[in-house]
């Protein structure tokens, strides 16, 4: 216990498993804790020994040098390690009924992004789950629906799992596309972008052709929710002429594009920041993954979603920031070491206005349907909080105190922005000045038997 | 908010006290104004067990006080036109040192005596009414009209029925300034603009002390901080809300046996209270701590631990979250309900833990301080005087609207 | 209602889901193993309804399951062993219910 770690990392995904390279490879002690038993993170989930890693394109297959890396550059990684307290010098977390907690220099939180939960009627029936738990559950398990499936949403995972179900013969029924059809427009003033990443881009565009060549597209699909069938499930939604249809399936997948899961950062009480365009809350950090705490640092889609390329480069950024704070490296050699992973940043950066606006969340999409349950620990429909919310509350916090929302087990990590746009709508507020539900330790839940097994950490106070 | 607004008082602070005192002077027929900061439950309502309690006190004319605050709670559930989950099944008094047993006799035989509703059940009686308690409890002193509520929706609550009654209600309003005229009181500057008015009453909590040093009244009310644990939903844990006996022993100087060291530190009592929702609130500590409200892993294992000592079930319990707050406590540990020696200013705050059980008590004596009028119960020995820091108060039914 | 796409590893456990063997590959989460066996249907909320894995990633918490006797482990973040016992988590737990389970 009296052991100080030169860095802690939380969150072996791209950005983390990058940071970790750097500080080992410099000399540091570094710790990775992931909750995961294997290192990757979703994007590369079980990439050191998923059987799929083949079969699922470079861009996954990418995944198995960086895992095999990770695990030879010298940092400790733990696994199943569910971190549940944080602060600038310290993890707390709980390992197979056990609970630790261990310290350092520094701490950086590399815990990533969640799928946006767009709460709509009938989406907690069972065989309903996000488009992103179907890629956890291929790439971790080699599993995909039997299908008949409904895919719906707005994104590029969207199209991505459609070219999957394509690949290995799943039937759908249809891929409903709730982006609005005016985004194309705002996305062209920034095609320049474009040049940046062309290869990303063709890849972005070779899926959506595939998707519309082999599967039934519904653009503009709005109006959408799900009931039970004697054959399944039943979704029901409106096409762009405003006429309603029906598609039966086995298995709905839905996906609104990807927030970062900011309970940790909020835990830490970071400073956050609005990003008006994707429309999420992310900690406000700069480009070293430094927060407005010192000795607190974020790396990849926890601080801005960009995806897994942007992140490695981010982590590494961090990586070798950390390496120049704890004098490993002179801030001469720290720049240049850098140059290579801003290089990537810049390219990535160059192509992201046009992404944010082609996927940009559709507002109408944001505002649940009254029988929507929205906040799904507490099975609290949209209809009730919304009565609530015009009763006279106004914020996040300020409903979670009056109905609940958010007090339930996911601790507000489902409903909490979907709250947070219900409110905005109806007072007439802006987002940003809405912030988010105020997070409380344990960052998950806890045995209380665990908690008082562990040593007290009094001294720490 | 337009920018001139006038009011006949204005209540600062939308805490339980604040929106009992707006509901009462409301009630009263007065034209009150309630601003705060935030949202109705901000500060330390929104981070407190919600008891409304009697035990807490010997025997006494503080005892009769809150007896005489509790009764109004079972008129509220009539009037107010909130549900605030108010249950009224008791609480009871854990008591786990044979050395302790003549006192709770003595506080058992003296609170009887007082007019109140209590029994008091031996070990078996207990197990079999709790079949989870910890083998080491050997009684519970019952006071069975105590009762807990969510202290949330009672600030609505009252919020909402002060309204009904003609009352202002300015959420998310800022305090800025308070103004006077010729030594009086005169009105009050907000981030949202001047409400004139020639009575202000500072029920802002731990946040009162702030208010009165812009006009030079020294109130002292020092943040105690408290940690309150967080279970997920189960069922047959426990039936009603109990209490350690030593917590009560300890504010009087009497030392607990089978406390670690951070339990001490910590000032860590056992306070256990079924939720309405299903789960299980579990606390407290009592320390100062400044305004830090961001729990500590440290207090929170204290917290666990004696739980567990209690009701030792409550190991295989998840933790949802854990919460802190800082309640407004008093050097004498009574609240401060008073004029001031600035003619038009009151203050009701310093409750401690006794803010929600002295909520409506307070909003009604306030109002009567306001209208001039004699409290209906003593509460003199509450004035702000009996600190000696300030000039001395305008005398209560000298003040006028 | 799920189909295995990859090869079959050759190495696999044997768990039992509301008492019934299933067979499924090693390393595996208690989350995917059930898919099938569950028809997606892993819990009823405290309000009565069938719930089922949502997320698979640890942040939804729909996937809460009685493992091994013990209630509410989050049954995507839990890896299957051999003789696990998996039954769905029915409404809220339940102390005097969980005394009779623990014998």
């Amino acid at each position: 216990m009296d052991k100080v770690w030169d860095v802690i990392i939380v969150g072996a995904g791209p950005a983390g498993m990058c940071t970790a390279i750097q500080t080992a490879k410099h000399g540091l002690s570094t710790l990775v804790v992931d909750r995961q038993t294997e290192p990757g993170g979703q994007i590369f989930r079980s990439a050191g020994s998923s059987s799929m890693i083949g079969k699922l394109g470079k861009d996954y297959a990418a995944g198995l040098p960086l895992v095999k890396q990770f695990l030879n550059c010298g940092a400790q990684f733990e696994p199943g390690a569910n971190v549940w307290d944080i602060a600038p010098d310290r993890v707390y977390y709980s390992q197979q009924g056990h609970s630790h907690f261990v310290r350092a220099r520094q701490v950086v939180l590399a815990t990533g992004a969640m799928e946006r939960p767009v709460p709509l009627p009938g989406w907690t029936l069972p065989g309903v789950m996000g488009s992103g738990a179907s890629d956890v559950l291929l790439k971790s398990a080699g599993l995909l629906p039997e299908g008949p499936v409904v895919l719906c949403g707005n994104g590029p995972l969207v199209l991505q799992a459609a070219v999957h179900m394509h690949e290995f013969n799943v039937p759908v029924s249809a891929v409903l596309l709730t982006g609005r059809m005016g985004n194309i427009m705002h996305a062209m003033k920034h095609a320049s972008g474009i040049l940046a990443r062309p290869g990303y881009f063709l890849h972005g565009v070779n899926m959506a052709a595939k998707t519309m060549l082999h599967q039934k597209c519904v653009l503009g699909a709005h109006d959408v929710s799900i009931s039970e069938s004697e054959k399944g499930l039943q979704v029901h939604y409106a096409t762009r002429s405003g006429k309603h249809r029906k598609l039966d399936a086995s298995t709905v997948l839905l996906h609104e594009g990807v927030i970062p899961e900011t309970r940790i950062t909020r835990l830490a009480r970071l400073r956050h920041a609005w990003d008006q365009k994707q429309r999420y809350w992310h900690v406000d950090a700069d480009k070293w993954g430094q927060t407005s705490a010192p000795g607190l640092r974020t790396a990849g889609d926890i601080a801005t979603v960009r995806g897994a390329a942007a992140a490695q480069a981010e982590g590494s950024l961090v990586g070798l920031d950390i390496c120049r704070e704890l004098g490993q490296l002179s801030l001469a050699d720290r720049d240049r070491e850098a140059l290579p992973f801003l290089r990537i940043i810049k390219r990535c950066q160059a192509l992201q206005p046009f992404l944010d606006e082609y996927f940009a969340p559709t507002p109408a999409m944001l505002q649940p349907h009254p029988d929507a349950i929205v906040c799904r620990c507490e099975e609290l429909t949209a209809g009730h909080l919304g009565e609530v919310i015009r009763e006279g509350s106004y914020s996040p916090n300020g409903v979670k105190a009056q109905a609940r929302p958010g007090m339930g087990t996911c601790q507000g990590r489902i409903c909490g922005q979907a709250v947070a746009e219900m409110i905005a709508d109806a007072h007439g507020l802006s987002m940003e000045n809405l912030p988010q539900y105020t997070a409380q330790p344990p960052l998950f839940p806890l045995r209380l038997g665990e908690l008082v097994e562990m040593p007290s950490p009094s001294e720490l106070m | 908010m337009s920018s001139k607004r006038s009011a006949e008082a204005v209540v600062i602070g939308g805490g339980a006290v604040g929106t009992a005192v707006a509901c009462y002077l409301a009630m009263d027929g007065v034209d009150v104004t309630v601003v705060e900061r935030g949202e109705f439950a901000w500060g330390t309502s929104r981070r407190c067990e919600g008891h409304v309690v009697t035990y807490d006190t010997p025997p006494g004319d503080f005892s009769l006080f809150c007896k005489t605050g509790q009764d109004l709670f079972y008129e509220a559930q009539d009037f107010l036109p909130v549900d605030f989950e108010f249950t009224p099944e008791g609480i009871g008094l854990l008591v786990d040192n044979e050395d302790h047993l003549e006192i709770v006799k003595q506080n058992f035989e003296g609170k009887k005596a007082e007019g109140y509703d209590v029994t008091l059940w031996d070990r078996d009686e207990l197990r079999h009414r709790e079949r989870n308690i910890g083998d080491n409890v050997i009684a519970c002193l019952n006071f069975n009209n105590d009762c807990t509520l969510n202290p949330m929706r009672l600030c609505f609550g009252l919020a909402k029925h002060a309204e009904e009654n003609g009352a202002t209600i300015l959420p998310r309003t800022q305090v800025t300034k308070l103004l006077t005229e010729n030594g009086r009181v005169s009105g009050v500057e907000t981030d949202q603009g001047i409400i004139a008015t020639k009575n202000v009453i500072l029920s802002s909590g731990v946040w009162t002390p702030s208010l009165g040093a812009m006009l030079g009244v020294q109130i002292p009310i020092r943040p105690r901080q408290g940690h309150i644990l967080v279970t997920e939903r189960v069922s047959g844990l426990l039936s009603k809300a109990y209490v350690e006996y030593g917590y009560l022993l300890t504010k009087h100087g009497v030392t607990r046996e089978n406390v670690t060291p951070d339990m001490d530190k910590f000032g860590v009592a056992f306070v256990i209270e079924p939720s309405s929702a299903g789960t299980v609130l579990v606390g407290s500590s009592r320390r100062f701590a400044g305004m830090d409200i961001r729990p500590h892993p440290a207090v929170m294992r204290a917290v666990a631990e004696r739980g567990t000592h209690f009701f030792p079930s409550l190991s295989d319990m998840r933790l949802l979250r854990c919460y802190a707050g800082v309640r407004p406590a008093s050097p004498d540990e009574l609240p401060i309900i008073s004029s001031t020696h600035i003619p038009g200013l009151f203050v009701g705050a310093g409750h401690e833990g006794l803010g929600i059980s002295l909520c409506l008590i307070t909003g009604k004596i306030m109002s009567e301080l306001v209208r001039g009028e004699t409290p209906f119960i003593d509460a003199s020995y509450m004035s702000i005087d009996r600190f000696g820091f300030n000039p001395p108060a305008v005398p209560a039914g000298e003040t006028t609207l | 209602m799920f189909k295995q796409v990859s090869e079959s590893t050759g190495k696999t456990v044997t768990i039992y889901f509301e008492g019934k063997p299933v067979q499924v590959e090693e390393g595996t989460t208690v989350a995917a193993a059930v898919l099938d066996p569950s028809h997606g249907w892993t819990r009823t909320s405290h309000g009565g309804q069938q719930r089922g894995p949502y997320c698979q990633m640890g942040v939804c918490h729909e996937c809460l399951m009685n493992i091994d006797g013990v209630p509410n482990q989050q049954a995507c973040l839990t890896v299957v062993a051999e003789g696990m016992q998996v039954r769905r988590q029915n409404g809220v737990p339940d102390f005097h219910q969980e005394d009779k389970n623990h014998g």
